[in-house]
């Protein structure tokens, strides 16, 4: 499994060059006919903000200061997982005629989607970065360890959406049922709040949520400008590289019935 | 080198494929139906290199599953495939991986990639592409305005000039008019000096005896007969009814 798996990656190092140039194409083509083009890249995320920042702040009192800063972070990071999820649902059906008649590693189709979600995150991220420059000063020099947790959510995405991609060739109804689970996971996950306000004893739903964790982390390190517990990073680097493998593991494993179901 | 060793080919299709709810059903429903069937029975090939195999038979029976299989699209439900040509290309329809919103250009470049080759290698044949396609003016328009040949022949334009090993053709080329076809096919015999391994499906006896060294008839998952073209040919025209038009 090991072997395969290392194979695997080797092959795909191959078409790293089709990679690139997907990626380009999927920037380039998704915006077509549209007259706002990549400004809906970020008018999405402004406006769910902004309404969560109203519901949250002033209907109902999250009591959290600064509450923008608590808020945009983990909705960004939430945005580009469950996006990429989304994305990847229906990517494998979309590329039928690509994979029945060309033999390339059909997995680039949706690590290419993934990798385009991460790119709208972090342009994103790096606008929010000036916004709280200029609003909630300072930064703190915690922030450099973003990368590394960013680094750890794009595995633990792409593991996701590997997955889901694989199981919506199967069941073409998957990815209707993504976004509706989508909906409910946003709740239980702690975007809005901060997760020790969960009761300790529903607290388990939030931490067997790999994501939920991510976010928390996001908040320490931006929010609350501490240092996460490293127990709760390890646990998370290792639930992510799990995930990612099992990701590529499956895939490996039903690639060649998709060029027969799909 | 292309080594087929008793491979078979099972496709399988299920009713419960389609949704969640029905697979519900189906899983309490002790009359559910999965349809089998063989469309590659223990196939055993050795394709030596440079060899032009010509691939015949009727429709249904297997020529295209045994090209993808060879292709690496499918994977066989038994037996064993090797296959070491380092540059391989399989033409199983002509325009696939273009994006109709990309300019001709762009297609170009993106199915080049598609295909594992590496990007530098396509700034000295990109002119040559070109002009062999006869896309002309049109190179720099998104290829939805392309008509359904001038699609087609810049896919095959592009995988003739990738300089490949080993060339897997399916039945691509009926969509050009006749002088594209015949550009086709020289650039095709040319290629003899390149000792290139070439496979070919075709429905057309002109087109298999002009290049072809080798045919195999397939014939319900099974090979009926391997060997000289005429011969096999001849043998497989006589399985037809007088009034049919095509061989």
């Amino acid at each position: 499994m090991i072997y395969t798996f290392t194979s695997q990656l080797s092959n795909l190092w191959k078409y790293r060059q089709l990679a690139s140039e997907l990626f380009w194409t999927y920037i380039k083509l998704r915006h077509v006919g549209s007259v706002l083009g990549f400004i809906w890249t970020l008018l999405n995320p402004i406006l769910y903000i902004l309404t969560y920042w109203v519901v949250f702040s002033l209907i109902i009192k999250m009591g959290l200061q600064n509450y923008p800063l608590f808020l945009i972070p983990g909705y960004l990071a939430w945005n580009f997982t469950f996006s990429s999820i989304v994305n990847s649902s229906e990517s494998i059906l979309q590329s039928k005629d690509l994979i029945t008649k060309i033999a390339f590693p059909n997995e680039i189709i949706v690590l290419t989607n993934v990798v385009v979600g991460f790119v709208d995150f972090i342009i994103s991220l790096i606008i929010f970065s000036i916004v709280i420059l200029i609003f909630y000063p300072p930064i703190s020099y915690y922030i450099t360890f973003v990368p590394i947790i960013l680094f750890l959510q794009i595995l633990l995405t792409m593991g996701i959406s590997l997955i889901v991609a694989c199981i919506s060739v199967y069941f073409k109804d998957v990815p209707k049922l993504i976004v509706i689970l989508g909906n409910i996971f946003f709740f239980l996950t702690p975007i809005f709040y901060p997760l020790d306000i969960i009761p300790s004893k529903f607290r388990i739903i939030a931490l067997i949520n790999p994501l939920a964790q991510i976010i928390n982390i996001y908040h320490d390190l931006i929010y609350y400008k501490v240092f996460p517990n490293p127990i709760l990073i390890i646990i998370t680097a290792i639930v992510s590289l799990t995930v990612f493998t099992i990701g590529f593991v499956v895939f490996n494993k039903l690639r060649f019935s998709f060029a027969e179901l799909s | 080198m292309i080594i087929c060793k008793d491979i078979s080919k099972k496709f399988r299709w299920y009713e419960r494929s389609d949704s969640l709810k029905t697979s519900f059903v189906k899983f309490f429903d002790k009359s559910k139906k999965i349809w089998e069937w063989y469309v590659l029975k223990d196939i055993n090939l050795n394709i030596k290199e440079g060899e032009k195999v010509g691939l015949i038979g009727k429709n249904g029976c297997g020529k295209s599953t045994l090209l993808k299989l060879i292709a690496g699209i499918h994977i066989p439900t038994s037996g064993k495939i090797i296959n070491n040509s380092s540059r391989m290309l399989a033409l199983i329809e002509l325009g696939v991986g273009f994006y109709k919103d990309l300019t001709g250009k762009e297609n170009i470049k993106l199915n080049w990639v598609f295909n594992g080759l590496p990007k530098s290698e396509l700034k000295n044949k990109f002119d040559e592409i070109v002009e062999f396609s006869g896309v002309g003016d049109f190179l720099n328009t998104p290829i939805k305005y392309y008509s359904s040949g001038m699609t087609a022949r810049l896919g095959f334009s592009v995988a003739i000039h990738a300089n490949p090993d080993l060339l897997i053709v399916d039945e691509v080329l009926a969509v050009g008019d006749a002088e594209f076809q015949q550009k086709c096919f020289k650039k095709i015999e040319n290629l003899y000096q390149n000792n290139i391994t070439l496979i070919f499906v075709s429905h057309n006896e002109a087109d298999i005896s002009k290049v072809c060294n080798r045919v195999i008839w397939l014939d319900e998952g099974t090979i009926r007969y391997d060997g000289n073209v005429q011969e096999a040919l001849n043998l497989y025209k006589e399985t037809i009814p007088e009034n049919a038009l095509y061989v």
